[in-house]
């Protein structure tokens, strides 16, 4: 059985043109993911691409979050913003880092194109 | 009760108190002590022997200080001023309160002084309607402080009370018992720290661009230099001059640093909109670009950090989108609210774009462009793709957020702005007139980028020939005939929302307008329906829904003349961009320089004076902005490859104006303006 955690880091070092991020900022964040008494590290390589290995090297920014939550994360199911207001995921360090981090997960899985939503609706009425 | 508030802030960190300091819990304003959208001080009430204070006067020294000169007793009572109250307060990232008390009696005196502390820890969005709290608060006495906290799992803010002498610290407060020397004085600094605990414990602000707390002389020394930075201007009209020194003080309280972001940009306005806007943040960099051009790179890189990557409905977002509203509240934190951030406004991404064109010209800072052209190809795709829910080549919108979201998502953002001339509201989606002109503008202004910065001719040829068609699509479809105004929108079935709007205004200033209708257009902007002596109603009288105090119905806003005028400028009327500068400028007197959100749409005539919208905002940011946009217009400022061309065009009565050291890509320059138009044969009517 695969590891959907592993399967997000390695989809992304997978990712080829065009860059998934500006470029403009750039540095290293971590994250450390919790799962009862383990704790598994990712170092994430911020430029125009993110590169993931599983070093637990110094970072510029640290996200500390529960692996399950991380889960629901990495699918689309929370929003990394909000859960970061309320203190589930912690971030500390460069803020500009995980903002960049932000753009590489996945939105909510059942969100709709606002034409076809709008089409939708018309022929509803 | 009094209804005298007093309010100091710095960005998005704000306290509203009644006159004598006090802050007392409101259903209907929200006083306390906020920061990042929470209350965190709902109670702070002062006494002295048990008794409420009395205030003799107020001194706002400074945006961020205030001082309070209190004696005991309350107002009914006669006063007897044995011994009197000093309450000077600042506020930087935290909040400061020198509490000093005099004793004016040939004998010492004993006295019992009580500061009640309390915090509801309350979202800005709950004050109207306080519910009750998920979470769990608490009040914990430590020593030499009072660790007020709030928590909901892993949610959690605190405020932390300290004095410099010595209390008695209770749940509830402290309570100091002094005794005071004859003509001698007592002293105390008390201290709030408000913590939004992020790992760790520690704050999640610590590593923002400014220290969460700042000191008195940071403060000042902040401001002496933004204002040391700005041009300066003489003229003789004073008004003008009134207005133009309070907007450069408002703009600089209204700076803050948003969580993850490299600088300062403006919040929107005190108190509901202390936070970061899409809309509000770039009108009112465009307003300021000539004046205060720093704020504009930050918000332009903010904006496109967080432009949308994904489609998410509760948000209303799309890729490429540019963001409505970003709160930081237990309300957004549990996606109750979908401002985390939200995205539903159909203007943003345009405007951004428009934005990032003006920037340049202004300041040659050709290296943004560069850097912001993922984003601004990401924005453009956006217009021509998401936006376009009908397939007919225009900016539409309609909401996938059906509880919380917005139904309006153009500027004017109440439910019942948008309608057709009887009143009728239309089905979704919409079609805004002032989205196309936006849209057809920030294409115009895209194709100049990448023809010049870009190095992409064909991408500049094709958005060329993008706007072209739509200009004149819009021109065949929004034009209403018999009444020769461009209508307020289309609805679902195409069909035209025939409202007679200020929005029509801001079809000038994107130069969407065809040369042959403007002169009709600016007619009715000037004339009795729109104008109302103050400046342009937002829906014409004799509308449907036309309610002079009606939020978007009717009531003038500043900043939307401000955009106005400007549109008038673009297709050289002059005079009538004149009329309207000096009205709104004019109405500037009756606040002490400071423009509200919006004024009553009564005729000037009526009321001689513009009557405040009831709840406006005050300050707000484009409103802040609307004096230096207005200055610009009236002197003609527009800047031409490395130069800035002077064409002053201003109502006799104005006078002359001389502004020094415009910033811009010329370096620092002077320029001089003389009134020459006579406004008065205009306005006669024959």
């Amino acid at each position: 059985m695969t590891d959907p955690i592993v399967d997000f880091f390695e989809g992304l070092n997978r990712r080829r043109p065009p860059p998934p991020l500006p470029g403009r900022i750039r540095g290293r964040l971590r994250l450390d993911l919790r799962r009862g008494d383990r704790t598994d590290h990712w170092l994430v390589t911020i430029t125009e691409y993110a590169r993931a290995t599983t070093d637990h090297g110094p970072a510029d920014c640290v996200i500390t979050a529960e692996a399950p939550f991380f889960e629901r994360l990495i699918k689309g199911q929370e929003s990394a913003i909000a859960a970061a207001l309320r203190n589930k995921l912690a971030v500390e360090g460069d803020l500009s880092l995980f903002i960049q981090f932000n753009r590489l997960l996945p939105g909510p899985p059942d969100a709709h194109d606002p034409r076809t939503w709008a089409r939708d609706r018309r022929h509803d009425r | 009760m009094t209804e005298q508030r007093v309010s100091i802030l710095d960005g998005n960190t704000f306290v509203v108190s009644d006159e004598r300091g006090d802050i007392d819990p409101s259903p209907t304003y929200p006083t306390g002590l906020f920061a990042f959208d929470t209350r965190f001080l709902s109670r702070w009430v002062l006494t002295v022997d048990g008794t409420r204070l009395h205030p003799l006067s107020v001194d706002d020294l400074q945006y961020f200080e205030s001082r309070f000169f209190l004696v005991p007793g309350e107002p009914t009572h006669y006063v007897d001023a044995k011994v009197s109250v000093i309450r000077q307060r600042t506020i930087g990232g935290s909040f400061d309160e020198w509490l000093t008390v005099l004793n004016h009696n040939p004998t010492p005196v004993e006295v019992t002084v009580r500061m009640e502390i309390g915090s509801d820890f309350a979202d800005l969005f709950e004050i109207k309607d306080v519910r009750r709290k998920s979470g769990t608060s608490t009040a914990t006495v430590e020593p030499g402080r009072l660790r007020l906290a709030y928590e909901r799992e892993t949610f959690r803010r605190e405020s932390i009370v300290t004095s410099t002498t010595p209390a008695d610290i209770d749940p509830h407060g402290m309570t100091f018992t002094v005794r005071i020397d004859s003509h001698d004085k007592w002293e105390t600094h008390l201290h709030v720290e408000t913590v939004l605990a992020g790992a760790n414990g520690r704050d999640i602000r610590i590593s923002l661009h400014r220290p969460v707390s700042r000191g008195r002389a940071q403060m000042r020394a902040e401001l002496d230099d933004w204002l040391s930075r700005a041009p300066t201007l003489t003229c003789d009209w004073e008004p003008l001059a009134e207005t133009y020194q309070r907007s450069l003080v408002d703009l600089a309280a209204l700076r803050y640093s948003p969580l993850a972001a490299v600088t300062l940009m403006p919040t929107a306005g005190l108190p509901w909109f202390m936070t970061m806007f899409g809309r509000d943040s770039i009108i009112t960099c465009l307003q300021t670009l000539p004046f205060t051009p720093e704020l504009a790179a930050p918000t332009l890189l903010t904006l496109a950090n967080n432009q949308g990557v994904t489609l998410d409905d509760f948000r209303d977002r799309e890729p490429g989108k540019i963001l409505h509203e970003l709160r930081y509240g237990e309300s957004a934190a549990f996606e109750e609210l979908p401002h985390s951030p939200y995205f539903g406004a159909a203007d943003t991404t345009p405007l951004f774009l428009i934005l990032l064109d003006e920037y340049e010209r202004w300041t040659g800072d050709t290296q943004l462009v560069v850097k912001l052209e993922p984003e601004a190809r990401a924005a453009v795709d956006w217009i021509n793709t998401y936006a376009d829910l009908m397939g007919t080549g225009y900016i539409w919108y309609e909401r996938r957020n059906r509880l919380t979201g917005l139904e309006n998502q153009c500027w004017k953002d109440s439910w019942d702005s948008i309608s057709y001339a009887d009143g009728r509201l239309p089905s979704f989606p919409r079609a805004t007139c002032e989205l196309q002109g936006y849209a057809y503008d920030a294409k115009m202004r895209a194709a100049r980028l990448a023809r010049e910065v870009w190095q992409d001719p064909r991408y500049a040829d094709r958005l060329e020939r993008e706007a072209a068609d739509l200009k004149m699509r819009f021109n065949r479809d929004f034009w209403v005939a018999d009444g020769e105004y461009y209508a307020l929108a289309l609805d679902a079935e195409g069909r035209q929302v025939d409202a007679l709007s200020s929005n029509i205004g801001h079809l000038l200033w994107s130069g969407i307008v065809t040369e042959s209708r403007a002169a009709k257009v600016a007619e009715h902007l000037t004339g009795p329906r729109l104008f109302s002596g103050w400046g342009v109603r937002t829906l014409a009288a004799g509308t449907g829904r036309y309610n002079p105090v009606g939020y978007h119905v009717g009531t003038v806003w500043p900043f939307d003349n401000s955009i106005i005028a400007w549109g008038l400028r673009r297709y050289g009327f002059r005079r009538e961009a004149g009329e309207i500068a000096e009205a709104v400028i004019d109405a500037a007197r009756y606040f002490r320089g400071r423009l509200p959100e919006a004024f009553a749409g009564y005729d000037r005539a009526l009321t001689k004076y513009p009557v405040q919208y009831p709840t406006a905002c005050c300050p707000q940011a484009w409103s802040t902005g609307t004096p230096m946009l207005l200055m610009r217009i009236l002197l003609g400022l527009e800047p031409h490859e490395d130069h800035l061309v002077l064409e002053p065009a201003m109502p006799a009565a104005i006078g002359r104006i001389e502004l020094l050291n415009i910033p811009g890509r010329w370096g620092l320059i002077d320029v001089f303006g003389r009134g020459r138009l006579d406004m008065g044969q205009q306005q006669r009517v024959h």
